[in-house]
């Protein structure tokens, strides 16, 4: 097993893997993932996920910026980045002229545990990367 | 005749013969007549019966409430009525209780809350929460079980949102001592390595991590599960052969007793008697308020009953109700645990106490505070290593405590700073494993009064004055162990959800920590939230097969049987024609007897992790194989259940494996919401109508009886008492409402496979879902009747209420 968790294990930086097969867990542990980090939430930020309805977050955005924001973030991760962008531009095309939009992308750790369900071995962690999002609905200042 | 010759009639001057003597000597008479003059004094004196003299008043002189109140009789008569009734011996009153003034007095307030703790006792926070919340009896405690204003929903924002807070200090904490392979050789035989990690993990032995256990009965694996225990080892860098390890087990009140038994069979415990807590029992009149608060705990140390092993190095001490532990739920815990707990420069303190003995452990101390400050940059607990251990020195969270109450939002100073991958070295040492330093700190605490004092001294009140203090270091001090929570893994459930911190103070803070809790925006919580978060989660507790669990069910039955003949008998559901023959437990033993086809009465809880794994992997891709060949018959398995659609779900509703057709209709019309239980017939309803009549008659039949003796005799002959009748037609009556229940698996036209235990609306999926159990022979014939129908995998569910059957996608927890 590993000695020092804490860095990244080598072969996700070196080797070309198969990523699905490198984080499932396998007979002796249990994946565990743990939230990605982020920041505080404020008000006019927006967690995009997969597993909420399209319409209605649509609708949530569309409350917010009716109200008189003078801007809002959407935030996707992952797989819900396809989501966050569509959802900008379906922005975009209601409010065009009036709001723009400010794109920026990057990339977050995330912190698997490997849990391990016997004596015998020992419960490591390891990270993985996962791009992520960040998109600013603003008003354009005429 | 013979009276008259002795008794002259006449004397000498009337022609008689009896001569009456000039003079009589007093002496010589009296002394003749003493007895009778005696026996007569004695009758006025001590009247026979309490015929008083207020009985004698004139009628518009009496009152009312004169045998109650002397101060009624007029004050010239009073005295004589005072000595006639001393005389007579009866008691004016029962003792009159003291005036709520007097009753109100700080000492006597104190002295009269020790004695109500007598049979359940209370936790440190009790009045507090006697206030604001539902409060029962339970376990031996007197809980808070949920709050009084309307805060169902709120509780729950909190957890997702905020942060929950709750007591639960009613867990009981057991210390065992000695060496590692002494203790590892009694645990061995209650655990078993199959359900996850044990008492033998070098990972959780290092004292960094807290690990969770099934505690069975010595050698009874599967079977014999007595509860689930949380425990952590005193943490140590290097473990050797030698070392003296401790160990404090954490176990739920319900079956505290339990464990006790088993750990004191198996390590061949014997109490040690008249040890030295003599000297603490010494009465001593300099007794502050804080000493009189903690007088019925175990405090100090050794007041703690302790058993010696008669075989080996084991040391079992019994720590029960001398920690207080918080528990913390939701996202803002963290934000929380920084703002409530203002953490001590050891380095920088000055002043000479207890703290002086870990000089030389600074190290460790600086160690902690660099995490102390990376915590503070975390926003959510799910993003810690899981269970991890922190211990802190903390200044008296009341010296901390805001003026108002706050809500605790944090503040990100360095965002970059990334989720902390491992847990390192020393973060879990903490001052608090000694019990001298425990009993220094408890006895140390300051006064309410001594603050107050302190505060006034001041020229600016106020936290920032506090905050800014230079002297921040040199405050009385509290060791606090923090211990991680990490949240659901569950699908469906969002990540950590339910992740928090549980927190351990000494005794004598848990008042001040928690209102510093719930000044820095915590929302109380109480039991029934537990139960709540734990549907919400995922999570079983109180497993069937424990003996915690069998009663807490029985109990819930009777109460809710009690409940339901309360409601008038036309206004009852009749379970009879709705077919739901249980609708106030779940008879586990049924269900496995009719799945076993009789072999098994008895049944466990599948635990074996790998087992459990291979399951929910079948489930998630039903044309596999199963790994592994199942031959417990007799296993439950536990599973979240999740409507697919609309429809609510209760406790005790019956899970049931859908028909062919069932599914093939779904297939065909996705909306199709489920099928329906036909009307049973009511057998019985006849059988209680003729009952009823019998037993109306009879009461007739006995009020005439009743009336005729009446008039011929005055008296009423026992043999007519209808009390015993109305009792016994009241039995029978329950016997035909609800009648017992032999057979369950086909007594619907759906196979029944297992029970919803806890189920309700959850907010979490937007639809309704609860946990229960389902008997592994019959989720195995679920599994062949779904590989057919691998898109619509669903069991069906029914309420107790309702004939209504519906669709519900189904989860194995593990």
């Amino acid at each position: 097993m590993e000695e020092d968790t804490s860095k990244v294990p080598q072969s996700t930086n070196t080797k070309h893997y198969y990523k699905r097969q490198h984080y499932k867990s396998d007979s002796d542990h249990i994946l565990r993932k743990r939230i990605p980090p982020r920041d505080i939430r404020g008000p006019n930020d927006f967690y995009i996920t997969n597993n909420s309805n399209f319409k209605g977050q649509l609708a949530q955005c569309i409350k917010a910026l009716d109200k008189g924001e003078s801007e809002i973030v959407l935030c996707g991760s992952g797989a819900a980045v396809p989501r966050a962008i569509n959802l900008a531009l379906q922005l975009e095309d209601k409010y065009s002229g009036s709001y723009s939009l400010d794109v920026h992308t990057s990339t977050i750790h995330l912190v698997d545990d490997l849990e391990s369900i016997s004596n015998t071995h020992e419960s490591r962690s390891q990270t993985r990367c996962n791009s992520c999002v960040k998109i600013r609905v603003y008003k354009i200042n005429e | 005749m013979k009276t008259s010759s002795e008794k002259p009639d006449f004397d000498s001057l009337l022609g008689g013969d009896v001569k009456i003597p000039q003079s009589v000597s007093i002496k010589p008479f009296i002394r003749a007549r003493m007895d009778e003059i005696e026996a007569l004094t004695q009758l006025i004196e001590t009247p026979s019966n309490n015929i008083l003299l207020k009985q004698k008043f004139p009628k518009h002189m009496r009152r009312r409430a004169m045998s109650q109140n002397v101060k009624r009789i007029p004050k010239r008569l009073r005295e004589h009525h005072i000595d006639m009734r001393e005389k007579s011996g009866i008691r004016e009153v029962p003792i009159k209780r003291p005036r709520r003034k007097y009753r109100r007095r700080p000492q006597n307030l104190l002295s009269d809350y020790n004695r109500r703790q007598k049979e359940f006792i209370w936790l440190e926070t009790h009045i507090w929460h006697a206030k604001r919340f539902h409060m029962v009896e339970k376990w031996g405690y007197k809980l808070a079980d949920f709050p009084n204003d309307k805060s169902y929903r709120a509780c729950y924002r909190a957890t997702t949102k905020h942060c929950l807070i709750q007591d639960i200090s009613f867990y009981c904490c057991i210390e065992l001592s000695g060496l590692l392979n002494d203790i590892l050789e009694g645990m061995e035989k209650h655990t078993s390595s199959e359900c996850g990690l044990t008492f033998c993990s070098k990972y959780i032995q290092s004292g960094k991590t807290e690990g969770h256990v099934t505690f069975f009965k010595s050698g009874r694996y599967p079977y014999g599960a007595i509860g689930e225990i949380n425990y952590i080892w005193q943490p140590c860098s290097q473990i050797s052969e030698t070392d003296t390890l401790v160990l404090w087990l954490w176990c739920h009140p319900s079956y505290y007793s339990e464990i006790l038994e088993e750990l004191i069979k198996s390590y061949g415990l014997d109490q040690n008697e008249e040890n030295q807590n003599l000297d603490f029992m010494e009465e001593d009149d300099t007794k502050t308020v804080e000493d009189i608060k903690l007088e019925i705990k175990n405090i100090p140390f050794g007041k703690c009953p302790t058993y010696h092993s008669r075989i080996n190095s084991v040391k079992m001490v019994l720590l029960k109700d001398t920690l207080n532990c918080f528990r913390l739920t939701g996202p803002l815990s963290q934000a929380l645990l920084t703002s409530c707990f203002k953490e001590i420069d050891l380095s920088k303190r000055t002043v000479c106490d207890w703290s002086m003995q870990f000089k030389d452990k600074i190290d460790i101390f600086k160690k902690q505070l660099l995490f102390w400050e990376k915590m503070k940059n975390i926003t959510h607990p799910g993003q810690l290593p899981p269970n991890l251990v922190f211990g802190l020195l903390a200044v008296d969270p009341r010296l901390t405590m805001p003026h108002h109450k706050n809500k605790a939002v944090g503040n990100i100073s360095d965002f970059s700073c990334q989720s902390l991958h491992s847990i390192e070295e020393g973060l879990s040492y903490s001052p608090i494993w000694s019990s001298k330093v425990r009993d220094e700190v408890s006895a140390s605490k300051l006064s309410t009064q001594r603050l107050n004092e302190l505060r006034s001294e001041k020229l600016i009140p106020g936290i920032e004055v506090e905050l800014n203090n230079e002297n921040i270091n040199n405050f009385p001090a509290v060791p606090c162990l923090f211990i991680h929570r990490p949240g659901t893994h569950m699908d469906g459930k969002p990540t950590g959800y339910s992740s928090g911190w549980d927190i351990i103070v000494p005794a004598g803070y848990g008042q001040p920590v928690w209102l510093g809790l719930v000044m820095h925006g915590g929302r109380a919580g109480g039991l029934k939230e537990t139960a709540s978060i734990s549907r919400e989660a995922g999570i079983l507790y109180q497993h069937p097969d424990t003996a915690a669990g069998k009663l807490e069910d029985e109990h819930r039955k009777n109460e809710l049987t009690k409940i339901f003949f309360r409601i008038p008998p036309a206004k009852r559901p009749n379970y009879i024609k709705l077919g739901f023959p249980t609708p106030f437990n779940c008879p586990w033993n049924i269900l496995i007897r009719d799945w076993t086809d009789g072999e098994h009465e008895s049944f466990f809880v599948l635990r074996n992790i790998k087992q459990l794994i291979c399951l929910k992997n079948k489930l998630m891709k039903i044309r596999n194989k199963l790994s592994f060949e199942p031959t417990m018959t007799s296993a439950l398995v536990g599973v979240m259940i999740t409507l697919k659609g609309k429809g609510s779900l209760d406790n005790n509703a019956y899970i049931c494996i859908p028909t062919k057709s069932d599914l093939e209709t779904l297939k065909a019309d996705p909306d199709f919401s489920g099928p329906v239980e036909e009307k049973h017939r009511d057998v019985f309803k006849e059988n209680r109508k003729s009952a009823l009549e019998d037993h109306q008659k009879l009461l007739r039949k006995l009020t005439r009886k009743r009336r005729k003796e009446r008039k011929q005799v005055e008296k009423v002959n026992e043999c007519s008492k209808s009390d015993e009748i109305i009792s016994e037609h009241s039995e029978i009556m329950k016997r035909l409402w609800l009648p017992e229940c032999t057979t369950i698996k086909e007594y619907d036209c759906r196979t029944v496979v297992g029970f919803v235990t806890n189920g309700d609306f959850s907010f979490t999926n937007a639809k309704s879902s609860g946990v229960g159990y389902i008997c592994l022979k019959g989720l195995l014939a679920l599994f062949q009747l779904l590989e057919e129908f691998e898109k619509n995998r669903y069991v069906l569910v029914r309420n107790h209420n309702s004939n209504q059957y519906r669709f519900a996608a189904i989860n194995i927890i593990c």
